[in-house]
């Protein structure tokens, strides 16, 4: 069984933190994507779970079995690097069985494997070629042979693609998706592009300055980030922000009001609500409330009660066994206040460019917020769609920031001009709120209030 | 009372004293200040780059144990 699992693991360099308590659990067979920008410390996760790098703490378990101290060797995983690193005075034949060679397997094992992996990776008949006599994505193919041939618990490939050019780029990454549906082998995938996490992976994990921001299912990043930093970083071209100040039912910017039910935002004091693996579990969703120490199971849940200084009043009496989180009083090392707003709190308001309409227009969304004054300012014509980016009425004429600004991706059939003014309207099952400090997410679409 | 050759010979005597104690509190000073820190430098490069082509070596059979 090629599960993966992290337990904590911290790796420190001097006073930098590369890598900060990150806990993960991988299922065997389960693709799993770490991204994040350069240095969020993503290689070096990767690096520590093929021993390359030792953890200043924490406990790194494969196949159910600790590998912590162990040599890359004894881990049973093959490790796909950027720069192929293939042998230049050896043949694709040489180069494919090195590792079995180093490991003394039998002459008609390392043939009937080899022969398997270069059927796998489409390089028959060019096993006696050498390396320079390959092309980019062959050598590729070479290295990723390499790692077949091992029969590993687990692939790691640290941005295999990275060096290639965007449309080998795309072909390998579907090269490797039907790869891992072939040899269904636990794969973890270090990149820098979203595109190609969201694309290949069963879940991604969203890493920023060492820390986990989110694990969950590319379509779950995509559709209800666990905060701000996840909202903007999946997503191309990424997610809009505003910045405004939460009423009593709705939420005002610089630009207009956006009217809401304000109750089925983040939590209260005296609301009732559900601990659950999954986070902090509400009558309106689900908030990602950070519960690994709990241990939960994918079923079971913890009633609590929200209480006035954003601790949760657990009725611990239903728990059996007791979580180790709750205190000796009943109370929850569980921090929500980051969840309880009010009227006066501070939020960014966060939308897709797809979720922004022209006013009026046959975009068959039902439910979309009162119009917003804008007038579009550069056009980017993609073909399959248009980027508008938008200027609000205040701004408009004159350089801007982003904070000014609003992208809308539009119909190529669509009517639109630069330089014309336009009222546009926001879907509001796809608006999100976040919380301006923290940045974690108070909801995933807004519900009632005025149209 | 010398005679001039003999007040030459003191002053040529002077001065060469002179210019062999300048040089040879130059070559202290020299020492102490360039050449022995040279020396350090050259010897902590040194070994500073052995230290990084031991770790590269390591490296290199670390990421060879996972092809």
């Amino acid at each position: 069984m090629g599960r993966v699992t992290l337990e904590n693991v911290v790796k420190e360099y001097d006073d930098v933190v590369a890598v900060n308590e990150m806990t993960l659990d991988i299922e065997d067979g389960e693709f799993v994507t770490l991204v994040g920008p350069s240095g969020c410390g993503k290689s070096t996760t990767l690096e520590t779970i093929a021993g390359l790098t030792k953890p200043t703490r924490g406990t790194i378990e494969i196949a159910d079995r600790e590998v912590t101290n162990l040599p890359p060797k004894d881990r049973g995983i093959a490790m796909v690097f950027q720069n192929i690193a293939l042998f230049p005075h050896m043949d694709v034949y040489d180069n494919i069985s090195f590792g079995l060679r180093l490991r003394n397997f039998d002459t008609d094992e390392i043939d009937r494997r080899v022969e398997h992996a270069a059927d796998v990776v489409q390089l028959q008949g060019m096993l006696e070629r050498m390396p320079d006599e390959l092309s980019g994505g062959q050598r590729q193919r070479v290295a990723i042979a390499r790692a077949i041939v091992r029969e590993p618990e687990a692939f790691l490939m640290d941005e295999p693609l990275a060096n290639l050019d965007a449309k080998l780029r795309v072909h390998m990454r579907t090269e490797l998706q039907r790869l891992h549906k072939e040899l269904d082998t636990t794969t973890i995938y270090v990149t820098h592009d979203q595109a190609e996490a969201m694309t290949m992976s069963d879940r991604i994990a969203v890493i920023n300055d060492g820390d986990l921001q989110q694990i969950a299912p590319p379509l779950t990043c995509y559709n209800e980030p666990a905060n701000e930093f996840v909202a903007g970083f999946i997503g191309s071209p990424s997610m809009n922000f505003l910045e405004g100040e939460l009423l009593d039912g709705g939420v005002r910017t610089a630009y207009g009001t956006v009217e809401f039910d304000t109750d089925d935002v983040g939590v209260s004091p005296g609301d009732a609500v559900r601990l659950t693996a999954a986070g902090l579990e509400t009558n309106h969703g689900t908030l990602p409330l950070d519960v690994k120490t709990l241990d939960l199971a994918d079923d079971e849940e913890i009633p609590a009660t929200v209480t006035e200084d954003g601790t949760l009043d657990v009725e611990a009496a239903d728990l059996e066994p007791t979580p180790t989180a709750i205190a000796s009083d009943g109370s929850f090392d569980l921090d929500v206040s980051d969840f309880v707003v009010e009227p006066g709190d501070e939020v960014t308001m966060g939308v897709r460019p797809e979720n922004i309409h022209v006013a009026g227009a046959d975009h068959g969304i039902a439910d979309v917020t009162r119009s917003f004054d804008v007038t579009t300012d550069v056009l980017e014509p993609m073909g399959d769609q248009i980027f508008v980016y938008l200027m609000f009425e205040e701004t408009s004429g004159g350089m801007s920031d982003d904070a000014d600004q609003l992208l809308m991706s539009v119909d190529p059939e669509s009517q639109v001009e630069e330089d014309e003014h336009l009222d546009i309207v926001l879907d509001r099952t796809n608006v999100h709120l976040f919380d301006d400090d923290s940045g974690i997410a108070l909801a995933h679409g807004l519900a009632g209030g005025e149209h | 009372m010398p005679t001039t050759a003999g007040w030459l010979y003191l002053f040529a005597g002077t001065v060469l004293f002179f210019f062999w104690a300048y040089g040879i509190a130059s070559f202290v000073r020299d020492t102490r200040r360039t050449y022995v820190p040279a020396i350090r430098r050259y010897l902590a490069l040194r070994r500073e780059n052995q230290e990084a082509a031991e770790e590269r070596e390591a490296r290199e059979e670390a990421e060879r144990q996972l092809y």
